[in-house]
């Protein structure tokens, strides 16, 4: 088992570490980000990405590169094959672009007792953010 | 203030960009009564582009975001290092708030937004293996990613300031006041609303 981080949980996933590559099988990438792998590409919903590099993305025996995979569904990966953890975000580009559309993206996080707090909670309120830190 | 602007409708959600958790807490006790998170992973300072701390974001009624995150300083304690007037910020909110007026339309707003690199977000998830491997008490480990995370975004304060304490850094000594410098001759990136600034083109810690 490893961890992926992702941006909102952290996962246990079944990943093998070899040659240096993170490699998942289809059916665990696509439980990790919801694309799936099929012969036009990865997919989700409607949508198909088409996998130009395929030598890079996919292992000679099908199992799907989470660093080389992330870019073809719009994301960026880093892992850390010694330790077994990965993380696993939006690329630059689809993060300006969901930026720009103003839409204030929906976060769940832990109050000081661990419990759940969503900006969905405060919906028809105006929020005021205000980003703190010890440091 | 705080209580003031509740009674007109506001809601603070105080977001602790910060992973460790008994530091949040000394600090929290100064504030009882504010609903606070907290952004281990850093990822709503990520999908709102928070730069550095404090910060504010103001999101409407309709979940939009009308102002972008922009430094903003709860009183004038840092006024001499940052040259921030706080009360400009105050005056802006209290407007929005009480009679809905904005002074950035949309387009601007949209223009605020912090666009991250490719590095910065390589950085970012740097940072998030890290915090977990800081957790699993793999100390080097975690300071290997941090130093990979620096090197790749060492402009942002969120990744450079925010990394010192898990190293061991003191975030207001000798490195922090190096990383400023450095920070300034790169033209102060991500700065660009400075709401309240005093000496327009003047740069802090001066």
């Amino acid at each position: 088992m490893a961890t992926v981080i992702n941006d909102t949980q952290h996962l246990e996933v079944e990943a093998t570490i070899s040659d240096d590559r993170w490699l998942m099988s289809p059916g665990a990438f696509e439980a990790l980000t919801g694309w799936t792998l099929k012969p036009e590409g990865m997919c989700r919903e409607d949508v198909c990405a088409p996998i130009y590099r395929a030598q890079e993305v996919l292992s000679p025996d099908g199992m799907v590169d989470l660093v080389e995979a992330a870019p073809v569904i719009g994301m960026t990966a880093v892992a850390d094959l010694a330790r077994g953890v990965a993380a696993l975000g939006a690329s630059a580009s689809a993060r300006a672009e969901s930026m720009t559309t103003l839409q204030a993206p929906a976060f769940t996080l832990p109050d000081m007792s661990g419990n759940p707090v969503s900006l969905h909670d405060f919906d028809r309120h105006k929020v005021l953010l205000l980003a703190w830190s010890s440091w | 203030m705080q209580e003031e602007l509740a009674e007109q409708g506001l809601t603070i959600i105080a977001v602790a960009i910060d992973s460790d958790l008994e530091a949040v807490r000394e600090w929290a006790a100064h504030a009882p009564g504010l609903t606070i998170v907290i952004d281990r992973d850093y990822t709503v300072a990520e999908q709102y582009g928070i730069v550095n701390v404090p910060a504010t974001v103001w999101i409407d009624e309709n979940g939009r975001i009308v102002r972008p995150a922009d430094t903003a300083m709860a009183d004038d304690r840092f006024r001499a290092f940052a040259h921030v007037d706080s009360s400009v910020h105050h005056a802006q909110l209290r407007a929005w708030v009480n009679d809905g007026v904005l002074d950035l339309d949309e387009a601007t707003v949209a223009e605020l937004m912090e666009r991250p690199s490719p590095e910065l977000q390589q950085a970012r998830l740097h940072r998030r293996i890290a915090v977990e491997l800081h957790d699993r008490g793999d100390v080097e480990a975690a300071r290997e990613h941090l130093a990979s995370a620096v090197e790749l975004a060492p402009n942002d304060w969120v990744i450079r300031r925010g990394s010192m304490p898990m190293n061991d850094i003191d975030p207001f000594g000798e490195k922090f006041f190096e990383f400023v410098g450095e920070w300034m001759e790169a033209g102060s990136p991500g700065y660009r609303l400075a709401t309240g600034r005093e000496y327009p083109g003047d740069r802090p810690h001066e």
